[in-house]
């Protein structure tokens, strides 16, 4: 009975891999790379693209193939990686592409079985239904519980839960979590004479307003189709709207509900009144490229993006000017980037070693130390945190973490296809649409993905 | 035996060739043709399942994005080559006479062609940019009204035509060019001998005889243009919501986006047939005009 795995409701037991081994599927793995492969190299061609994969490579060669997006994770670890090496006795290669990529590329690499990747940091949220369902990624769960002094407890509980399937496989060790943040300009504050903080949401909609004028934008948050639905997962909580019934990733499709529909005129409202000009293409890099333009009041984002708003090489804003604060709306947490090891990888081994050394304690603290904001609790009670981060970020994190809801995304395997099609709607909405229509579209849409993949993987 | 072999010896000399097309062209499109007939999204553990026509009727009946991505290919399509080639014939009859510094224009003339797609789609980004942009402050400069560019839905995609034109008219200049540099000289001087004025002579001699070559750079535009995808992914990525999405980009969206391997192929061979038709008609225009000359 090979073949109807699913992420969420599995019947099966599995020793090796979550979802189903690609070991035990060799047969059907070899068939299904052929055709991968084709088709990607065809599609490819046929879009006058050059073809993907750099085929087969040294699985067996003693070198660690790694695959992580630039952060102050990557040039941490590639700094330190001499130290690795030293101490397993292998060669390690970093690639870095960016995160869009590193997702796109695992897909086509494990989809064709060329894949010659060991270790990937990626992001959970997006990519884990998928990950195991297709079977291409390690169960850690055996690995992490049985070594003591990796001390798996030290994991909060949020992180310990987006790295978690819902058959209740440890798929990932977390490494950095980010949860919603506000950051806002403290002298456009005083000199507006707004002297509390918002903490709710009429708050935040009068701030952005009294922000506003002709050289400054009262507020930024993401507008680009796709990538919004991360920001407005926190206003959909806080209007207590959920993307299914039930928070169950295959209940009935929600995005149609009373909560929804007002959350996304709550959304599209503040934007279309007080975003800036051309926030229908704006995710993070362009919001944060702004706000450290000094062109914004108030941004809601990720808050691991804090140190660049007052590193001077990349803002032009001070210490004095950026102040930080927990999001009026609800906040939803995420760990944006985990540490999976491929399936295929036969240096099974030596690549739990790597992420070993990569999540462990003395390497937290080292991030911390350069702004990484950890997944161990251990890391925010050490030195290098408190020197490194200002009060407020640490008390904003805290306070974060205890509202914090592990997913802002629907956790279906097709998610780049349901953040598309509500993504659809939150564009509307700040186009000042017809937001209830916008929202039957999106939910339509989303509720034809649930059930193909209810019927896909046997789900109930 | 040599008699033979000589008379064969040019299908072992093709053999190469052959198989070059069959593995790079033919059998790559047979395959995806077979794809576009299943259900797949890459998975190792469920393989692709056989669902006959359902993804064209999917596309075709009930997917409102496909057929909106076609009309916008068409249109991208059709306004661009226009423009491209009515600019590139004016700029074509402005550089045939001879000019000081004519060598130095040629060349800067060229350079939005030979540069790479990514990067001028980067430049215009940065033009295009509402809150830091030149072009909102040239427009501003001007007296016109400050515009959305890119992220205005109802006009992003006119926009993406502008840099299209921008990049592209030069080449469509530069094949006229040489057509017209070519033409044969006594028509023109049987013309001035009869006093024929200039206008008459561009209506009755000059435009008539460019006809095949403006079919030449047409075909090759056309083709090129209903492929454009670098500018629109760079810049928009198909957005804002899906208003710059082209059957290309949607194609591209279906097969690394979502892992609709089946779904994508069937664009692809649908966007296939497009192009096929397009062309056929192109080309049968072409071969009536020669015959109208003739």
């Amino acid at each position: 009975m090979t073949g109807t795995v699913n992420y969420s409701y599995s019947e099966f037991t599995h020793d090796d891999v979550v979802g189903e081994t690609a070991i035990d599927n060799e047969e059907v793995v070899m068939k299904k790379s052929t055709f991968i492969a084709t088709v990607g190299g065809t599609v490819a061609l046929a879009l006058g693209l050059a073809a993907c994969s750099n085929g087969a490579g040294d699985k067996d060669t003693g070198t660690l193939k790694v695959m992580m997006s630039p952060h102050s994770i990557t040039d941490l670890i590639s700094e330190n990686i001499g130290e690795f090496e030293e101490q397993a006795g292998v060669k390690v290669e970093i690639t870095s592409l960016n995160e869009d990529q590193v997702s796109q590329q695992l897909r086509v690499e494990f989809g064709s079985g060329s894949s010659s990747t060991d270790v990937f940091l990626y992001r959970p949220p997006q990519d884990s239904a998928q990950f195991v369902n297709n079977g291409w990624i390690t169960d850690l769960t055996d690995r992490v519980s049985s070594d003591e002094a990796f001390d798996w407890e030290d994991f909060g509980e949020a992180a310990k839960s987006a790295v978690t399937s819902t058959d209740g496989k440890i798929i990932a060790v977390p490494v950095a979590t980010a949860r919603q943040m506000m950051f806002y300009r403290k002298d456009l504050f005083e000199a507006a004479g707004i002297d509390k903080v918002p903490a709710t949401l009429e708050e935040l909609e009068a701030a952005a307003a009294q922000l506003n004028d002709e050289n400054v934008s009262g507020i930024c948050l993401r507008g680009q189709q796709a990538q919004a639905v991360t920001t407005f997962a926190q206003f959909l909580y806080a209007y207590d709207g959920d993307w299914n019934v039930g928070g169950e990733p295959y209940g009935d499709a929600a995005v149609n509900s009373a909560e929804a529909v007002a959350a996304l005129e709550y959304y599209g409202n503040i934007l279309k009144n007080y975003g800036p000009a051309g926030v229908l293409n704006m995710s993070w890099a362009e919001c944060s490229a702004l706000f450290s333009q000094g062109k914004i009041g108030i941004y809601i984002e990720g808050d691991d993006r804090w140190p660049e708003f007052t590193d001077p090489e990349k803002s032009t804003l001070t210490e004095d000017q950026v102040g930080y604060a927990v999001s009026p709306a609800h906040t939803s947490l995420v760990t944006p980037q985990a540490f999976g090891i491929a399936a295929g990888s036969k240096n099974q081994d030596v690549a739990w070693e790597f992420v070993q050394w990569a999540t462990s304690k003395e390497m937290a603290a080292q991030m911390q130390g350069v702004g990484v904001m950890g997944a161990r609790d251990s890391a925010w009670e050490s030195n290098q945190t408190k020197e490194k981060f200002p009060d407020e970020v640490v008390t904003a994190v805290q306070e974060g973490n205890k509202n914090g809801v592990p997913y802002d995304r629907p956790r279906i395997v097709a998610v780049g296809e349901a953040r598309d099609a509500i993504g659809g709607a939150i564009v509307t909405a700040i186009e000042g649409g017809d937001v209830t229509k916008a929202a039957e579209t999106a939910n339509k849409a989303f509720q034809q993905l649930i059930d193909k993949e209810k019927s896909e993987f046997n789900i109930d | 035996m040599a008699e033979w072999l000589d008379k064969r010896i040019k299908h072992v000399f093709i053999f190469p060739a052959i198989i070059v097309t069959v593995l790079l062209l033919v059998f790559p499109l047979i395959y995806t043709v077979y794809m576009s007939l299943t259900s797949w999204s890459g998975s190792a553990i469920q393989g692709p399942r056989f669902i006959g026509l359902d993804n064209f009727t999917q596309l075709l009946g009930a997917d409102d994005r496909f057929g909106a991505a076609a009309g916008r290919t068409l249109l991208f399509t059709g306004v661009t080559v226009a423009f491209e080639l009515v600019l590139g014939y004016v700029i074509a009859l402005l550089l045939r006479k001879s000019f000081r510094g004519e060598r130095l224009t040629r060349t800067l003339i060229l350079l939005p062609v030979v540069a790479t797609p990514v990067a001028i789609s980067m430049a215009w980004m940065v033009i295009y940019d509402p809150n830091i942009g030149v072009a909102n402050q040239f427009l501003q400069a001007i007296g016109l009204q400050a515009q959305q560019f890119l992220a205005d839905p109802s006009a992003a995609l006119w926009w993406l035509m502008v840099v299209d034109v921008w990049q592209w008219t030069p080449m469509i200049a530069l094949i006229l060019l040489a057509g017209l540099t070519s033409l044969p000289e006594e028509p023109f001087e049987a013309a001035l001998v009869d006093g024929a004025s200039a206008p008459q002579r561009f209506r009755f001699i000059t435009f008539p005889l460019m006809i095949p070559v403006m079919f030449a750079a047409l075909v090759l535009r056309l083709v090129d243009s209903l492929k454009t995808f670098d500018i629109i992914y760079a810049t928009t990525k198909g957005g804002p919501g899906t208003a710059t999405e082209t059957l290309n980009t949607y194609g591209f969206m279906q097969a690394f986006e979502y892992t609709n391997f089946g779904l994508a192929s069937a664009v692809i061979i649908l966007f296939i047939l497009i192009v096929l038709v397009i062309t056929l008609i192109t080309s049968k225009g072409n071969e009536r005009a020669g015959r109208v000359l003739q």
